[in-house]
C-alpha cells in the first residue's frame, strides 16, 4: 500500500504542477481578455438577427500628448483632479464613429478653479446615435449612472465644429471608479497606475485648498 | 517519502523558473480570422484629403503583418472588403487611432474598421513613417491583438502594440517602429 502512495503521491503533484504551469502561460497568452465586454454592434447592420448574434469590442491607441509614466506628472498636468458622479448623457456622431457626453456632476474638487456642484462635460468615445454603435474601448468603458469616480481632466482647446469639452488626462489613465474599499481602476491596464491614486489624493487633500 | 519529496522540489523549481523567466509580452483578444486571406478596402478620401504618400503609407503599414503568419492582407473595394480604413480630423478625442472589431460568439472576427485621427499630430502630415506605424498598430488590434503588457520588474522590448503613439513612434525622439516587432509577431504566430 505503501509503495502504491510513493508512486501516486508524486504522480498527482506532477499533474496538479503541469495544471498550475500550463494555466499561467494560458493566462499570459490571453493577457487582457474583453471578459465582460459584451456589446451588441449594431452599427450599419440592417439585419437584427444578425447584429444580436454578434458582439464587438474595441482597442484604442492613445495620442502622444496623453502619455504620463507616473500619478504626479498627470496630476501637475491636470486642470481639475475631482470625485463625481454621471447626471446625464447624450451621443453625438464625427464620421460613422459615435461619441458620448458624460455630463458628471462634481461631488468634490481637490484641483482646479471649480464648486461642488459644478457639472463638466466629459467625452468618452463609444455609444449609441441611432442605429449607429461605436464599442467604447477596453481601457476606458461607458460610465456607469449611480457610481462615483474620481477624474484627472482637462478642457480640450475650442474646436469650431465640436465646441470645447473635457477629457480623461492620460487617455486612460486618469480615472477609477470609487469605492467603499478605495480606488478600483476600469481596466486591468490600469491596475498600477490606480493603485498610487490613494496616496496622491491624501497628500492633496491635506496641501491643497478647498472650493 | 524521500522521493515525494524530489519530485515535489523538482516540480516545484521548474514552476517559479516558468513563471520567473516570463518576458513582457503583447497579449492577445480571444478572437481571430478564421480564413487565410483578408481584403482590407482604404476609404478614398484618405487619397484625396492627405495625397499619395500618407496613402501609400498607410496602406504599408496594414500589409506590414503579411510578414507573419497573421491572414494575408490586400486591398479590397468598398463594401465587400474585411477590414476598412479611414483617416480624418476628428477633433480632440484622446487618440490617434481607433480600432472596432466585430467578432461573433463564438470569437470569429466578422470585420473590422480602424480610425485614424489627424488632430493631434496634423502638424506631423508629412512625416508618413508615423501613419504607417499608427496604421500597422491598429492594425495588429484588427487581428485579434491587444496590447504589450509590462510589469514592473520587467525588461521593456520594442513593441508596435505598446499603448501610447509616442512609445513606439515619437515624432521628436529616436524610437520609430512602424513593423510588428518580436514580442508581437511572437502573439500573432501564436494566435494563427
Amino acid at each position: 500500500m505503501r509503495k502504491v502512495a510513493d508512486y501516486i503521491l508524486p504522480l498527482v503533484l506532477i499533474v496538479l504542477c503541469a495544471y498550475i504551469i500550463s494555466d499561467t502561460a494560458y493566462v499570459r497568452l490571453i493577457g487582457q481578455t474583453n471578459s465582460g465586454d459584451d456589446y451588441t454592434f449594431t452599427a450599419q447592420e440592417s439585419d437584427s438577427d444578425n447584429a444580436s448574434a454578434s458582439r464587438s469590442s474595441a482597442s484604442a491607441s492613445w495620442t502622444s500628448s496623453e502619455y504620463f509614466s507616473n500619478v504626479e506628472s498627470m496630476g501637475s498636468a491636470s486642470e481639475f483632479i475631482i470625485s463625481g458622479h454621471v447626471v446625464d448623457s447624450f451621443t453625438e456622431m464625427r464620421g460613422s464613429l459615435v461619441f458620448t457626453h458624460f455630463q458628471i456632476y462634481a461631488d468634490e474638487i481637490y484641483k482646479g478653479e471649480a464648486k461642488n456642484g459644478d457639472v463638466f462635460d466629459l467625452l468618452i468615445t463609444g455609444g449609441n446615435y441611432g442605429d449607429y454603435h461605436t464599442a467604447y474601448a477596453e481601457d476606458l468603458p461607458e460610465l456607469k449612472v449611480d457610481t462615483e469616480y474620481l477624474l484627472f481632466l482637462y478642457k480640450t482647446p475650442y474646436d469650431e465644429r465640436y465646441g470645447e469639452y473635457y477629457l480623461v488626462r492620460g487617455g486612460f489613465r486618469g480615472i477609477a471608479e470609487i469605492s467603499e474599499e478605495g480606488y478600483i481602476p476600469l481596466a486591468e491596464s490600469n491596475a498600477s497606475f490606480v493603485k498610487n491614486f490613494s496616496e496622491y489624493i491624501d497628500k492633496m487633500d491635506y496641501s491643497m485648498p478647498k472650493n | 517519502m524521500k522521493r515525494t519529496i524530489i519530485c515535489l522540489l523538482l516540480v516545484l523549481a521548474i514552476s517559479i523558473g516558468a513563471i520567473s523567466f516570463a518576458n513582457a509580452y503583447t497579449a492577445v483578444y480571444p478572437y481571430s480570422w478564421n480564413k487565410n486571406s483578408l481584403t482590407c478596402y482604404f476609404n478614398a478620401d484618405i487619397l484625396s484629403n492627405y495625397g499619395t504618400q500618407i496613402s501609400n503609407y498607410v496602406r504599408i503599414g496594414v500589409m506590414a503583418w503579411n510578414n507573419t503568419d497573421a491572414p494575408s492582407i490586400s486591398v479590397g473595394t468598398l463594401g465587400s472588403s474585411d477590414i476598412s480604413v479611414d483617416m480624418d480630423n476628428y477633433g480632440y478625442t484622446g487618440w490617434d487611432g481607433y480600432n472596432n472589431t466585430n467578432y461573433s460568439p463564438s470569437n470569429i472576427i466578422n470585420y473590422s474598421i480602424t480610425y485614424l485621427n489627424t488632430c493631434y499630430l496634423s502638424g506631423y502630415l508629412s512625416e508618413y513613417n508615423l501613419w504607417r506605424a499608427i496604421a500597422c498598430h491598429e492594425t495588429g488590434h484588427a487581428l485579434g491583438l491587444n496590447h504589450y503588457i509590462l510589469a514592473p520588474s520587467e525588461t521593456e522590448e520594442d513593441s508596435i502594440m505598446k499603448s501610447n503613439t509616442i512609445e513606439y513612434y515619437n515624432v521628436s525622439g529616436t524610437t520609430k517602429i512602424y513593423a510588428p516587432c518580436t514580442p508581437d509577431i511572437s502573439a500573432i504566430n501564436a494566435k494563427y
